[in-house]
């Protein structure tokens, strides 16, 4: 915290040392306004503990028509099938506690099922049908709900782990007796084969490499139920988070080792990555519902999995739904369906839509409810610093000189009336306006920490005449007047992408307000998501979203400091030619490393202010404004979290736990099971 | 005329040869590859870093030949089509080209025909009633009808439409072909019942835009034959009116429309194409619109050779039928 304020008087003094009449024109730093409360509800944190633990309890339970399978002979007993210490939820720390049996939970995705190989990088078709695919080493999508007691990873398909005493080992001790969805043992020997043979394995395209943990990271099975990891560096607590979804998810290795071509001699890579395709049911899981139909295009069906690792406070096996259904349809349908009643979960993200979804839910006959969660969408523009990856000609360049200038970045931030631009997409308090770096509703954001240059157009002006700038012509925009672009107007184009209406209507704030200060923004809609123009490095100023990143920067620092050569996205150089980095970027690399190296996790919340202070003082990245999002659930279902964020550790269909949710019997009724009776790979 | 004819079909093959080339050029243009939007989705849905995101994308982009010049690329594709008939692999669907064109192009055509059978009788009644009744009110409404299906966008259309049907009675069929209840069972009038419940809202506005040409086209000509002295001829024998016009003077005025058939087929399939993006229903559109979009190249380069060879075919058809009926084409 020293830190912090001795660089805000490093600044104080830097202002006043630019002469009285410069800093007599100059308005800010200041602090960020509040921001009006929102209506999340009374939101209730649990301690670590509280929420989930892993222990063995004295009676389990299932479904009575699972009993009477088991009685028929044709699945082992509910004890027999969870791990002997099973990850039991605390339902008493759930908005309506423990549920009943049944029902059917409907969701639509506009992704489709690549196949079921998530060992080689195949996805399930996203919409919340990936995170049911996939069960991971930990568990971060809950972690919202933690109190500030502990905030850690919770258990997965690990259940504890421990760092060795120089902080280079982390041991980490699996479900013991755990089964896949089709009674086989889950082991170390899923964990090992993922990690040996595809994320080791250059010729797999599996999600992760072994540099992602940090380079020379080795992964050694200790016994059935044990792995050790050893990293190059010491207590590499960020390596915690990316044990989580999508990263470090093991599949099946009884089934997919015999397809790949090390352990096979007719198989071929190529021939591995597609082995399982979708049709091919049901598809082998350690997650709550398996796969069990699958119609290309039209629908997923999945239905409980009898051999689901989770129980509740009570020792009924979880979960409490039977069914859970994709439509396979678009994004855009996934609003429609569910706001007409015929889908039970949609994320509204797009705050230009909030005003409908609003209205919708405040009808007496809405078949929905709304879940505000945090402002943890934000928007940002970004000016590319790069001196080394694209524009190489000299107009090029001189622009890219120009955005490595603190007072232009200033000047752009201060022409920005970001509270306008936020009522501008919805009135009410859905918006505020976002300083940049770290979001302002995550955990680890210190308001004192942060400077925030406010609208000041004037300020704006004075920057810009100060750096030369003159309007030589009489047309309203600004002229260069030195350099290769001297006797031009002040063009720089502006990249957004049409396919979200909420970038396009920020683009057109974002050059409205540039004009008013003599800066003409060239829109540049792209009709791809950002990243294609991004790795073309050819653009000089950006409008994206930002999400977890900001919102939990600890799972991807990289966000934050050009620690490699490719980040962050808006100063990036080429393998050959990294960044020319400028003085405060050093710093905030120093940061980066002394947060990823921190055990202790007070600290690392003293460093993150650091951080964030340093970023927001070098208008390191233009912030335009914090949205909140809702998530819109089907008034059936219960034990839904008021306050759950769309995106926080992860999207919302991961951190609502839906293995806790359950329909009043009353109401199960309402939507059909297509597959009452029946358990995957377990005849009627 | 076998000269015309190998002559038409060369011009018409060398014709699809540039479609497909500029087409696959022409999606080339946005930065990126289907590889850059993978990474996109591992970075926003499964919060991947940018290096391994980057590296998960090199992956892709060797895997399916991303990486090579655009024009390798190409022939690579043409090739294999040409070779083997073989579009190449969805690469977000993981699955042949040919394969999912062929599930959706069946269901495709059929909501196109269906359309197309609807547009042309309602729309040739309409221009009946609107030539018979000229000038009077049966005119007027015909041609108000003919006029707001014209002149009203598609896409405006469905928008009206799914936002009645999904705000405000919240209608349970919107979108998709089937209910979950039919999804998996196997056909039954039930099953067909619950395919018209989805498809209507298409079918209705598709047919809307069809007939308008129709009943425009119908009202024109009917009023040119009804001039003609062979119908005063019709009526001075005595005949009744309604056997003067559906019997004498409708099939003359028909020939234009017939003839226009042979072209109409890629025009049905793009009157549904928007229609059904909007409402989403899972035909050649939404699957073409989805490519896009994720730069799935094979799928939008064999929709777009696919539509263009349907158009021509539609026009050599047409050229024959015309040769055949006029000897100074077949002959100059």
């Amino acid at each position: 915290m020293k830190s912090v304020l001795k660089s805000a008087c490093c600044l104080a003094v830097l202002t006043l040392a630019a002469g009285p009449g410069f800093a007599d024109n100059l308005v800010g730093p200041t602090t960020l306004p509040a921001a009006p409360p929102l209506p999340t509800g009374d939101v209730q944190k649990v301690d670590y503990d509280e929420l989930m633990s892993v222990k063995a309890l004295d009676h389990y339970s299932e479904p009575d028509w699972v009993t009477k399978l088991v009685e028929a002979g044709k699945l082992p007993p509910v004890q027999d099938r969870l791990p002997t210490k099973p990850i039991v939820m605390n339902m008493d720390v759930a908005p309506d506690g423990v549920g009943v049996y049944g029902g059917v939970l409907r969701h639509v995705t506009g992704g489709r099922p690549e196949g079921w190989n998530w060992d080689a990088g195949q996805h399930q078709g996203w919409g919340g049908l990936t995170m049911t695919a996939q069960e991971c080493l930990v568990s971060t999508g809950p972690m919202w709900e933690l109190s500030d007691k502990k905030i850690e990873p919770l258990p997965d398909l690990a259940t504890s782990w421990e760092w060795s005493k120089d902080g280079h080992q982390l041991t980490m001790h699996l479900l013991e007796g755990a089964k896949w969805s089709d009674g086989q043992p889950f082991s170390a020997d899923d964990v090992m084969f993922y990690w040996n043979d595809n994320v080791l394995d250059p010729q797999v395209p599996a999600r992760i490499t072994g540099d992602t943990l940090g380079k020379g990271t080795t992964l050694e099975k200790v016994d059935a139920n044990t792995i050790r990891f050893t990293f190059p560096q010491a207590f590499a607590v960020a390596n915690l988070y990316k044990l989580a979804y999508l990263n470090f998810c093991p599949g099946p290795e009884h089934i997919l080792k015999p397809l790949h071509p090390k352990y096979n001699a007719d198989a071929t890579y190529d021939s591995y990555v597609k082995a399982l395709k979708p049709e091919q049911v049901p598809w082998v899981t350690m997650g709550p519902w398996v796969v069990t139909q699958y119609s290309p295009d039209q629908y997923v069906v999945a239905r409980r999995n009898p051999y689901y690792f989770k129980v509740d406070n009570k020792g009924n096996q979880l979960p409490y739904l039977d069914e859970v259904q994709w439509r396979l349809s678009t994004w855009e349908d996934r609003d429609v369906q569910t706001l007409a009643g015929n889908a039970d979960w949609t994320n509204m993200e797009n705050p230009s839509i909030y005003l409908q979804g609003v209205r919708g839910a405040q009808d007496k006959n809405s078949p929905n409810k709304l879940y505000w969660g945090p402002r943890s969408l934000n928007w940002r523009l970004e000016a590319n610093m790069s001196k080394t990856c694209g524009a190489q000609d000299a107009d090029g360049q001189a622009i890219r000189d120009l955005n490595r200038k603190l007072d232009f970045r200033r000047a752009l931030t201060q022409a920005l009336d970001r509270q306008a631009m936020g009522q501008a997409l919805v009135r009410g308090p859905f918006t505020a306006p976002y300083p940049g770096g770290i979001n302002p509703e995550s955990g680890v954001f210190n308001t004192d920490a942060i400077a925030y240059y406010p609208y000041s157009p004037e300020t704006s002006k004075t920057l810009l005449a100060g750096l030369g700038f003159k309007d030589t012509d009489g047309d309203g925009i600004l002229n260069w007047t030195s350099g290769p672009l001297a006797g031009q107007n002040l063009d720089l184009d502006l990249h957004f992408t049409s396919q979200r209406t909420t970038d396009v209507a920020l683009a057109d704030s974002v050059v409205a307000m540039l004009h008013e200060v003599g800066i003409r923004a060239v829109p540049k809609p792209a009709p791809t998501l950002m990243d294609p123009v991004r790795d073309s490095c050819e653009w000089s100023l950006m409008i994206d979203r930002g999400d977890r990143s900001y919102q939990v920067p600890i799972t991807n620092l990289d966000t934050f400091a050009p620690v490699t050569y490719n980040v962050p996205v808006w100063h990036r150089g080429t393998p050959d030619r990294p960044q020319e980095l400028l003085p405060f970027e050093k710093k905030l690399v120093e940061l980066v490393d002394a947060i990823r190296a921190e055990p202790d996790s007070q600290k690392r919340t003293e460093l993150f202010s650091e951080l964030d202070h340093v970023f927001t003082e070098n208008v390191y990245q233009i912030g335009l404004i914090d949205a909140s999002s809702a998530m819109i659930v089907n008034n059936r279902f219960k034990n839904v979290v008021p306050g759950t964020p769309v995106l926080a550790y992860q999207f919302a269909e991961k951190g609502a736990m839906r293995e806790r949710f359950w329909i009043p019997k009353a109401e199960q009724s309402a939507v059909p099971e297509l597959q009452p009776g029946v358990l995957p790979g377990i005849s009627k | 005329m076998i000269g015309y004819l190998v002559k038409r079909a060369l011009s018409a093959l060398g014709l699809l040869f540039t479609i497909s080339i500029v087409s696959f050029m022409m999606l080339q243009i946005p930065d990126g590859d289907y590889a850059s939007y993978a990474k996109a989705l591992a970075i926003s849905q499964g919060g991947m870093s940018q290096q391994d995101a980057e590296a998960y994308a090199q992956d892709i982009r060797e895997r399916y030949g991303l990486d090579k010049p655009v024009l390798v690329q190409y022939f690579t594709w043409a090739g294999n089509i040409v070779t083997h008939g073989d579009f190449g692999p969805s690469f977000s669907y993981n699955k042949p080209v040919s394969a999912l064109v062929g599930e959706r192009l069946p269901r495709t055509l059929a909501i196109a025909l269906l359309c197309h059978l609807l547009a042309t009788t309602f729309g040739v009644s309409l221009g009946i009633i609107a030539a018979t009744q000229k000038h009077r009110m049966g005119d007027t409404i015909a041609s108000t009808v003919a006029f707001l299906g014209m002149t009203i966008p598609r896409f405006f259309m469905a928008l009206v439409i799914l936002y009645y049907l999904a705000f405000v009675v919240r209608w349970p069929y919107i979108g998709s072909l089937y209910s979950p209840q039919y999804v998996f069972a196997p056909f039954s009038p039930g099953k067909l019942w619950d395919f018209l419940l989805h498809v209507w809202p298409a079918v209705l506005i598709a047919t809307l835009g069809g007939l308008a040409y129709n009943a425009r086209v119908m009202r024109g000509n009917l009023l040119d034959v009804l001039r003609q002295p062979y119908v005063e001829a019709a009526r001075a024998k005595g005949l009744k009116e309604s056997t003067v016009i559906l019997k004498h003077a409708v099939p003359n005025a028909l020939h234009p429309l017939v003839m226009h058939q042979g072209v109409i087929l890629p025009y049905m399939i793009s009157g549904e194409l928007e229609v059904a993006i909007i409402l989403s229903i899972p035909t050649i559109g939404p699957l073409m619109f989805n490519a896009l979009t994720q730069q799935d190249i094979n799928v939008t380069s064999s929709i777009l050779l696919l539509l263009s060879a349907v158009l021509l075919l539609g026009n050599f058809l047409a050229d024959v039928a015309l040769a055949l009926l006029d000897p100074r084409i077949r002959l100059s």
